[in-house]
């Protein structure tokens, strides 16, 4: 992808050519410009958008997991059943109901909408529910026994999950960097898309176009998620590591 | 790290610029598959095992994105390319966790191989094999801008790539039928039901 941001059209699809005949920067130049797609704005879109529905689907499922963890009994099964579903129920299959709610809230073409839309994930809850249950009951108890409100428990349990927490940001951030249709579905305006639908125009040119603008585009996409991985790597491990050992729900 | 990065890169990709990539991979006689594996091992007259195979003369290349027999292997390989190495990842995150005492002892009593592996690793790792599967089940049937994009916002030829979203999307949001939209997001439901029931029963078990 990165020889091919240098490549000319005819030397995209030569399959025996891996560098480009000349490091020319024309389509790194010509994405700067902005004058054929405002890449500046679709990247800060997409930054806000993910940022917005992590932080979100984060809080909520931290708060729903924790709920959850000192309910008991029936209440407890319904409760995780629900979160299972709504881990299992893809976003496509809401798409409609979705946009109708959009509509009647007057939030169609806003990006509340999708940040909304996308921060219920019942992903958070199922995640944050396995990281609780890393903490020693013992700790639990002895603060209970020290009078330590539900308040101050909450925020015992934010100290002893840190690293889950920064695994969790980190791989729904990935998630919603992807997600694709619900700003397709919600949102309208140019100025609103973020940088993979408002990169949809530059696939629909025509052959004359230069394709390694888009290769360009593509390699700027890509690089916050890099980033943010390289960044929460460690964590990341650390909390899949725990996570994914008790097969336990 | 590098290790693990060259596995999580291909999920980094978002779908739309993976579609991009693979248009490469599969564009014509000059796709890179085209090029390096079918044409010079399955061309009619020219491949290396095209005659042995009794591969018509006529054959010349595999058109992958408008051949109705092959849109769907297309379809598969991506998907394949993407998510390989996120599996592998979460493989050898949870092999992290497991005890070293447990392969210690069982290399103790002779354990080696794919003994190893059978009678220690897979039984450990169960339930990472049910989870990537109903992961990969939803993420397969809820797949929908990589083939999107892939087949010019369609199905391809005969719709032998159409996938449910994809329908659900042109019928409700391109054509306006959202009643057959719905029937279609409705229609799922079972689908889900299973996979729900199959997730309870893994956390029972």
């Amino acid at each position: 992808m990165l020889c091919s941001s240098f490549k000319q059209n005819h030397e995209l699809f030569k399959p025996d050519q891996l560098l480009p005949s000349s490091w020319d920067f024309f389509a790194w130049k010509l994405l700067w410009q902005g004058e054929l797609l405002d890449w500046g704005l679709g990247l800060w879109n997409a930054i806000f958008l993910s940022f917005g529905q992590t932080l979100l689907a984060a809080a909520l499922g931290f708060a729903f997991a924790f709920h959850i963890h000192f309910s008991h009994g029936v209440k407890k099964s319904i409760q995780t059943l629900l979160a299972v579903t709504a881990v299992l129920m893809p976003v496509q299959v809401m798409a409609i109901p979705l946009v109708n709610i959009a509509q009647k809230l007057n939030l169609y073409d806003h990006q509340l909408s999708v940040l909304l839309a996308g921060s219920a994930s019942g992903l958070g809850v199922l995640y944050f529910i396995q990281a609780f249950k890393r903490i020693p009951q013992a700790l639990l108890d002895a603060a209970v026994i020290d009078g330590a409100s539900h308040r101050h428990l909450f925020v015992m349990f934010f100290h002893e999950s840190k690293a889950h927490v920064l695994g969790f940001l980190l791989l729904h951030f990935m998630l919603s960097w992807h997600a694709h249709l619900l700003p397709l579905l919600l949102l309208h305006t140019e100025q609103q898309l973020p940088l993979p639908l408002s990169m949809r125009s530059l696939l629909d040119s025509s052959l004359q176009f230069p394709r390694a603008v888009l290769m360009a585009a593509s390699i700027l996409l890509i690089s916050p998620p890099l980033a943010f991985f390289l960044l929460g790597y460690k964590s990341l491990k650390l909390s899949l590591t725990a996570v994914l050992t008790d097969p336990d729900g | 790290m590098p290790l693990s990065l060259i596995f999580v890169l291909p999920i980094l990709t978002p779908p739309s610029v993976l579609a991009w990539i693979f248009l490469m991979v599969f564009h014509g006689k000059e796709g890179l598959l085209n090029a390096w594996l079918v044409i010079p091992f399955f061309h009619g007259q020219q491949g290396w095992l095209g005659p042995w195979l009794g591969v018509p003369e006529t054959f010349q290349y595999i058109n992958w994105l408008k051949d109705p027999n092959f849109i769907m292997s297309a379809m598969v390989m991506q998907s394949l390319w993407r998510w390989t190495g996120m599996v592998a990842f979460l493989f050898h995150c949870a092999w992290a966790s497991v005890p070293r005492d447990v392969i210690h002892a069982a290399k103790l009593d002779g354990a080696t191989g794919f003994g190893l592996y059978r009678h220690i690793m897979a039984p450990l790792l169960k339930h990472i094999f049910v989870f990537s599967a109903i992961m990969l089940v939803i993420d397969g049937v809820a797949s929908f801008s990589g083939a999107y994009f892939l087949l010019g916002q369609s199905g391809g030829t005969a719709n032998a790539g159409l996938m449910v979203v994809t329908h659900l999307y042109n019928q409700g949001f391109r054509w306006g039928y959202l009643g057959d939209a719905c029937a279609i997001a409705i229609s799922l439901m079972p689908l889900w039901g299973l996979l729900i029931i199959a997730s309870m029963s893994m956390k029972r078990s």
